[in-house]
Order: C-alpha cells, then structure tokens, then sequence
C-alpha cells in the first residue's frame, strides 16, 4: 500500500503540445481512484506519468514520500495493466505472471548454479516460491487451469484476467490500471467490474484506474478524477460528481442520458426562481438559490438531470413527445416545448407515445445552476 | 429462353478456352522451371560426376573437355577419403584441422552477428536519444562500401593488433554487428508493440533484460534468417580466411581446398578436389534444407527492405 502525491503536475511534449496542466491529487493508502475524461484529456498519460513511462515536466509526483520524478518504472514498485494487455506471446501464463518476479531473484545466475551446490539450492527454492505465488494469484483470479497457455489462444477476458494476474502477483505498492476493460464486450464489462471491485477490497491496495467510461469511473472509484484538455475539472466521491458538479463540463460528462442544459436568465425573488429560456418559464421555490436575489436577474445555464423532468405532471408545461426509447425497467422520453428538446427519464409507462401532448415540470429544488460563460462554474 | 442458352453456350466456350489457356501457362512455366532447375543443378551434378572418376579420366573429361568421358563407369569411392586424407601436409591432420577451424570461426560468427545485430537493432528501434537517426542512416551507408575498399586498412590494422594468422580477424568483427542484419532486426522490432516493452519495464527489467528475454525470443524469425545467411556466408567463406590465415593449422575448410592447386594455379587432381568440395558442402546443403523456408522468405525480405 502507498500514498500518492501531485503537485503540480504537468507534461509539455518537445513538440510544445501540453497534455496534463498542474494537476494536485492526493490518493491514500488503499484508495481506488479513477481518472476519467474524454479521449485525448491526459488521462492515460497521467497514469503513464505515475507509471514512469512518460517523463513529469512540471511539479513534483511523490511515492510515500519519495519524490518519484527522476526514477524509472522498475524504482517505483508499481504494476500496471495495460488496455491491450500486453502479454509476452512467446510465453506462457505461468511465466508471464513469474516473469516480473524473476527480475527480483536474490540467486539469478544460473551458470553459478552449476558451480555452488548451495546457490543451486537458492535458486530451485526461489523457484518453487515463485511458483507458489503465481499458482496463489491464479487461484485468486481463477485461471489456475490456463497456466500452461500461451496467451493467443486465450479469450480477451481470460487475458484480461491473467493481465491482472501479472500486477497482481509482484505485490507492488501500487496498482495502475491503463482501460483494463475496454476490449472486452459489454457483460463480461460489467462482470470484470464487479470483481475488480471486490479485488480491492480483498487487496486493500492503491489503485489508479483509468477510463473514458463513466458509468465504470462511478460505479468503480472511491474518488473520481474528471479532467478535460489536461486540466483537473473535479476531484471528488461519485455520488458528489453526479449531485454537485463543479461546471458545465462535469455536469454534462458524467450521467446517462446527459444532464438537459438549458440557457436562459435568472430572476428570483426570495426564494421564488423565475428562469426563462427562449419562451419558457420555468418557475418553483428553491431555498438554496436565495442569496442570488440580491444581484438580480442574470444570465445562467439551468441544468436538469433526466430523472429530475417529471411527465404528466400536475401544474406543468405542455410539450410534444418527440421519441420514446424503451428499456424495461425504465424509459427516456424526449420531449419538445417552446423551441427547447428536454430528455426525461420515468419508469415504463404505456400511455406516453410519440407524437402526443404532455405536461411536462421540472423540479428546480435539484436543478444545477451555472454560469453563462466558458468556464460554466457551477453556481448552485 | 434461346438467348439464354446462347449466353450459356458462349461462357462456356469462354470458359474453355480459358482453362486451355490456363494448361499452356502452366505448361510452359513447368517446362521453364525444369530448364532453369537443369541450368542450375549441372555444376552440382558436374561436381558429383567428377568426383567419383578416376584421374585419367576426370583429367580427360575437364582438361580436355571430352564430355563422354564425364560418365564414371567404375564410380570411385575411395576418392572421398583419399581426398579428406590428402588436404594439408599431414595425413587426415589438415582436413580435421580445417573441419575445426571452419566449425569454430562459423559458431563465433552467427553467435556474434546474431547477438550485436540483435542488439544494436533493439537499440536504434526502441531507445529515444539524440543522434538516433543519424547513427541508422550513418550505418546503412557503410553498406554502400563495398569489401575491397576496407580490405587493405583492416588488414594493416589486424596486423598492428598482432591478429594476423589467429582466428580473430574473422571472429571479432561479427560482435560488433552486420549493417544488414542490424536493418533487419530494427525493422522488426519497430512492429513490436511499444506496450511489451513498457510491461517489461514495468515488471523491472532493465534494457538488457528486455533485449534478452523479450525482444530475442520474439525476433526468432530474423534470427533465423540471419544465423542461416551468416553460416552460410561465413562456411564458405574463402578471401578472409585467405588473406589473415596462414599457416595450415589455423586454415578453414574453404582454404585447405586450395591445397589440391600445383604452385601455377592449376588443379592436380580435380576428381580429388570435387571430392573435398562435395563433403565441405554437406552443411550447407543440410542446413539449406532444414531451413529452406526461412532462406526464401529472408530472399525476399532482403529483396523487399535491403
């Protein structure tokens, strides 16, 4: 287990291109943390930074203390899953996963092995110890019977599995894990994800997990790292990522379907909020937007999360229901008023169809409030 | 309906024709392999004839070019032993002396050229620093040189070392690399996905250790090509040998062959001397055809990249 430390942290590539911008995060022992963003964000490279493969040009990265910056990959007691795996073909599972402990041999040399009856004995119970520990780790993940594979003839997930195996078994300080996933189809996704999770638990070990999938940064991270053109846009627990988004940006990435952005101004008197957008007004109480009275009307953006649009609502809008996708358990209606297209998401419900008139009301005490501007800082 | 039948008809006929079309090529290019195989083959079969005759004959059949008499009637088998006893100054000594000699300067060279080859190939592939390119392009040019031109200088410079008339001169060179096989591995390694490299890294291993346990089990197939060329090449070899060895123990196999030639350049017994050739030949002929396919496939690489 390890601490890991940024200050500051960048990376400008020769070419004058800047990937990662000052990047401060603090991840403790045994935190799994997930960075997540679109793609070309700097958030494989972050990871790659961490990892040792990509030179830090700005700031200080610290190991449990240990300034890391100059040291390379092997110095830093890391182990890493990569998105393709990558596997050495010309071994086998079992020497894959022993193949980093090899390097850490106290009795290497076997031509000394043939000379000294006691290194021989070393090394052969070296060997064995080795052996051990991949056959321990196998069991773990459960791949105990694909040892003596050689890795193009497993599945994508059997050598996801044996990636993991690989980290898994050198026991380093730190795991990092490059899109371990994303090869893989969308239910062995979700079951991977599962075990991943109860492997941390198990394990009790740092993890960095990279992804550019949402749902698998909140559903897998104890904190969530978004970043965007390589600058941290928000560091925090999933739950606050989804209910109190730092900006426009975060808003709108995390969550499906994406949060409804409407611009528009804001009046309020009191606690009364009055926001028009084009021709629509949407109106409610909401005491926490109290203190913006004073400044007066403003220009903000509103943001509604799907499941926060309420159809056939008492005392709402009309609006016309321009698609409906079903899913079972739930359905997405998109809707269309007053030149504005809102998605709502509601339990299954036979009488809302396409082409039909409905009432549609937004509650505003779980609306997001953000500013007009680039930057759409969030504001309530 | 009719018309369908005459389109019907007339594919067919096309067909045909086709197919006869299709018999003759395949008809003429059988008849052109078979030419070129006899062109090929007849110094070899040349050789096998000449070494089985007897001297009176041999010398008729080559000197005074009386074909009828190429045929051995009486095959001579004793030629090959006579010849192998034959080679140096002392019986049987001069061909087990040149076998070892030969057997000795071949393994150094393939380990030696397949090793640094591997080695700096791996090097300019794979490690980012200043002056990569420069070195590449600076080693691609040395194999515009041909031979000759550093044949003088590197002589006078083995000799300065005191390397004249030892198996260095031959041996050392090849561990510092080949510009060709050095191209080839680099071109190899560079399809290597970037990621095995950093896994290994990650695992911790340093730049040998990723050269050695990684990189070379997975060049196999270049390794291959350039450890049948460079023995090949190396076992036949017979101006290097010639120019740095000179005594009869230090000689190769390629050079003790020079023993059957009188002091004018000509060939006292050339049943003997076929003979010798045919047996230095076993190697290469064997390993061509254990490795016949890695041979062809490293042609047309050399063809493709070289």
């Amino acid at each position: 287990m390890a601490t890991i430390s940024l200050d500051r942290v960048g990376k400008i590539y020769p070419g004058g291109v800047r990937a990662v911008e000052g990047v401060d995060l603090r991840i403790a022992h045994g935190e799994f943390t997930v960075l997540v963003g679109p793609s070309g964000c700097g958030k494989s490279t972050l990871l790659r930074m961490i990892a040792g493969l990509e030179t830090i040009t700005e700031g200080v990265m610290k190991i449990d203390d240990l300034v890391v910056n100059e040291l390379p990959p092997q110095a830093r007691d890391i182990a890493m899953v990569f998105q393709n795996y990558a596997l050495y073909p010309h071994m086998n599972v079992h020497d894959n996963m022993a193949f980093g402990l090899l390097r850490r041999r106290t009795f290497p040399s076997r031509l000394k092995s043939i000379m000294s009856s006691a290194y021989r004995a070393g090394r052969r119970a070296e060997h064995i110890e080795i052996s051990n520990k991949v056959n321990a780790a196998a069991t773990t993940l459960d791949i105990s019977q694909l040892l003596g594979r050689r890795p193009a003839v497993l599945s994508g997930g059997q050598r996801q599995r044996v990636a993991l195996g690989r980290a898994l078994v050198r026991e380093p300080k730190v795991f990092l894990l490059d899109e371990p996933l994303s090869n893989l189809d969308a239910k062995l996704r979700v079951e991977m994800r599962v075990e991943l999770r109860m492997l941390h638990r198990r394990l009790g070990v740092t993890m960095v997990y990279v992804t550019h999938d949402q749902e698998e940064a909140m559903s897998l991270g104890d904190r969530v790292v978004v970043l965007k053109d390589g600058l941290v846009q928000q560091i925090a627990a999933p739950q606050e990522i989804y209910s109190k988004p730092a900006n426009r940006f975060v808003a709108s990435f995390v969550g499906t379907p994406t949060m409804n952005m409407l611009e528009g101004t804001l009046t309020m008197k009191d606690n009364w909020a009055t926001f028009a957008a084009k021709s629509l007004q949407i109106q409610g109480a909401v005491e926490a937007w109290t203190s913006l009275a004073q400044s007066g009307p403003h220009s903000a953006v509103l943001g509604i999360r799907p499941e926060h649009v309420l159809l056939n609502a008492a005392g709402g809008f009309a609006a016309t229901v321009e698609a409906v996708e079903h899913y079972g358990d739930r359905m997405d209606v998109v809707v269309q008023t007053s030149g504005q297209r809102l998605v709502a998401r509601c339990g299954p419900d036979t009488s809302i169809q396409e082409g039909k008139s409905i009432s549609v009301a937004v509650d505003l005490t779980r609306a997001h409030l953000f500013e007009a501007n680039e930057t759409g800082m969030r504001i309530a | 309906m009719s018309d369908n039948t005459g389109a019907t008809n007339m594919n067919y006929d096309s067909v045909r024709a086709g197919a006869v079309g299709g018999q003759l090529t395949r008809t003429l290019s059988f008849v052109g392999l078979v030419c070129g195989t006899a062109i090929i083959m007849f110094p070899l079969l040349w050789m096998v004839l000449v070494s089985l005759l007897a001297p009176d004959r041999a010398q008729a059949a080559t000197v005074s070019g009386d074909l009828t008499k190429l045929f051995p009637n009486d095959p001579q088998w004793n030629n090959f032993p006579d010849a192998l006893s034959q080679m140096g100054s002392v019986r049987w000594k001069g061909f087990f002396d040149a076998l070892a000699n030969s057997i000795v300067v071949t393994t150094l060279v393939v380990a030696g050229t397949v090793l640094s080859s591997s080695l700096v190939g791996f090097a300019l592939a794979r490690i980012r620093f200043r002056g990569n390119n420069a070195l590449f392009l600076l080693m691609l040019a040395t194999m515009m040189l041909p031979g000759q031109v550093t044949m003088i200088p590197l002589f006078l410079l083995f000799r300065n070392l005191g390397w004249v008339d030892t198996i260095l001169p031959l041996v050392v060179p090849a561990f510092f690399g080949s510009a060709f096989f050095i191209f080839m591995y680099r071109q190899f390694i560079a399809q290597v996905p970037e990621a095995l490299v950093e896994a290994a890294k990650v695992d911790g291993w340093g730049w040998f250790g990723i050269w050695w346990h990684v990189m070379l089990p997975l060049c196999r197939p270049v390794t291959a090509i350039c450890a049948v060329f460079t023995f090949i090449f190396t076992w036949n070899d017979f101006l290097a040998p010639l120019i740095y060895l000179h005594s009869d123990e230090q000689a190769t196999l390629a050079v003790a062959l020079n023993s059957f030639r009188n002091q004018y350049g000509g060939v006292n017994k050339v049943n003997l001397l076929m003979a010798a050739s045919l047996v230095t030949m076993i190697p290469c002929i064997l390993l061509f055809l254990v490795a016949q396919r890695q041979f062809i496939e490293g042609l047309g690489k050399g063809a493709v990249k070289g």
